[in-house]
């Protein structure tokens, strides 16, 4: 009996022991290895770590990095050291696919939906790829973005938390503010109307005269520490008349606002979105012009970054197998993405796997 | 005929953004796995911040608006008050 309960002890001791092995957690190593998605995590934790011992000019560790890269490019046999480095990247692609599956529950379609109706372009998308199959696409971005850009990331996660924690209220709001628009004069058949006729164009200088008077409006408000403190400096009718005056106009131009913007007007929207909240307008990593480069300007830049190596190597590039011309790839990759140093996510992922996959099709 | 990359640098060296925009858009069936998730990446991400401004514009605005009627209705009480005076012949003190 006692043998017996003994026995089960230990076999109960190695099977917690198994359960918090690594291997037996996925991601596994092997698995990672196998896996395209993982392995570029992999392989962007090591550009990391390369180029903080760049930083600190630390030769030797830089060396370290780069052939365990190399190794698992060719896929050499692998040190015992290097397996226990690779124990710690798991550890961090663990929690970058961890932190991504927590905000892909949050990502149910109705919550896509409204992100979606907030963008054109995303709209789009979503009506290709169907929107059940939104979170597939997402996983391994949202991942890489944990990893490239970890600040990025949480602020991604917050905004989408704060949409799904107000999707009850949103209706709420949209009907109040429905309701004040036609409480300050803009009948409903004419909002219909406005959103039906607006052009871009009108939208514009509609909003922007309105956000003008709204700002306005907004400094009046916030310039006086109580509301009650500003009505008892006013001592006269008149200027009691008239601060009434202003109001009422000012009651007006916001309805009108309202009419003209709030609703379904997505370029108006997103023009007084963008206009009045400025200091939250996302870092989109580079700015657009950054990245005008022409085809002719990247040949130019991998002919002579070629060039170069070929030379250092004293090969020509047919001599070259399959993995030396991989590696080679990768270093331009790399050299690229160090020109824009730490700036993360946006246009820059897709313009530096279009440069990826272009320098993949030329050779 | 140009590879779908050639395109992109053309695109992406002499047009718009939102020229680049409706290039990844409408040759989206294209390009391989990989590029799309990045595609879908950025557009989303884009997505979140302008949801998340419309969100918050709105309850700011909504905030505005009460804050609006508050002070009106305060002006309104303060200029029958002082309307009252005028007519009771009260002279303000204030």
């Amino acid at each position: 009996m006692v043998i017996e309960r003994y026995r089960r002890r230990v076999e109960q001791e190695k099977i917690e022991q198994y359960q918090q092995h690594l291997e037996s957690v996925s991601p596994s190593l092997r698995e990672i290895l196998a896996d395209p998605k993982l392995f570029g995590l992999l392989d962007l934790l090591l550009e990391q770590e390369y180029q903080k011992a760049t930083k600190n000019q630390d030769e030797q560790d830089k060396q370290k990095i780069q052939t365990l890269r190399e190794k698992l490019l060719k896929r050499e046999t692998l040190a015992k050291n290097d397996f226990e480095k690779l124990k710690n990247y798991r550890d961090k692609i663990k929690e970058a696919v961890d932190a991504s599956k927590e905000v892909l529950k949050l990502l149910d379609p109705k919550t896509i939906e409204i992100i979606a109706g907030s963008s054109e372009s995303f709209k789009q998308l979503v009506e290709i790829i169907d929107i059940k199959n939104v979170p597939k696409f997402l996983e391994a971005y949202l991942a890489r973005l944990y990893v490239t850009a970890p600040d990025k990331f949480i602020d991604l996660r917050g905004k989408i938390e704060a949409i799904k924690q107000a999707e009850t209220e949103l209706k709420n709001i949209d009907n109040e503010l429905k309701a004040k628009c036609i409480e300050y004069g803009i009948p409903e058949p004419e909002i219909a109307k406005i959103y039906e006729e607006s052009k871009e164009d009108e939208i514009r200088r509609l909003v922007k005269s309105r956000l003008n008077i709204f700002q306005r409006i907004y400094d009046y408000i916030t310039g006086e520490k109580i509301t009650t403190e500003r009505v008892k400096e006013l001592n006269k009718i008149n200027e009691v008349a008239n601060k009434l005056q202003q109001i009422n106009e000012n009651l007006k131009a916001i309805g009108e606002m309202i009419a003209t913007v709030v609703f379904e007007t997505e370029k108006g929207l997103d023009f007084a979105s963008k206009a009045i909240y400025g200091e939250i307008k996302s870092e989109i990593g580079v700015d657009f012009k950054e990245l005008q480069y022409s085809e002719e300007e990247l040949n130019s830049e991998w002919e002579e970054y070629i060039t170069e190596q070929l030379a250092n190597q004293n090969k020509q590039w047919n001599q070259l197998n399959a993995q030396q011309k991989n590696l080679l790839r990768q270093e331009f990759i790399r050299r690229k993405r160090k020109e824009f140093g730490n700036k993360g996510g946006g246009f820059l992922e897709v313009f530096l796997k279009m440069i990826e996959e272009w320098v993949n099709t030329k050779l | 005929m140009e590879n779908i990359y050639e395109e992109f640098f053309k695109i992406l060296a002499e047009g718009s953004e939102e020229d680049v925009r409706n290039f990844l858009i409408e040759n989206f069936d294209k390009f391989p796995e990989n590029v799309k998730r990045d595609i879908v990446g950025i557009f989303f991400e884009e997505a979140v911040d302008l949801a998340y401004a419309t969100l918050k514009f709105k309850e700011r605005l909504l905030e505005t608006v009460i804050e609006l009627e508050k002070i009106k209705r305060a002006l309104e009480d303060r200029k029958r008050e002082l309307e009252l005076k005028k007519e009771l012949g009260i002279e303000s003190e204030e």
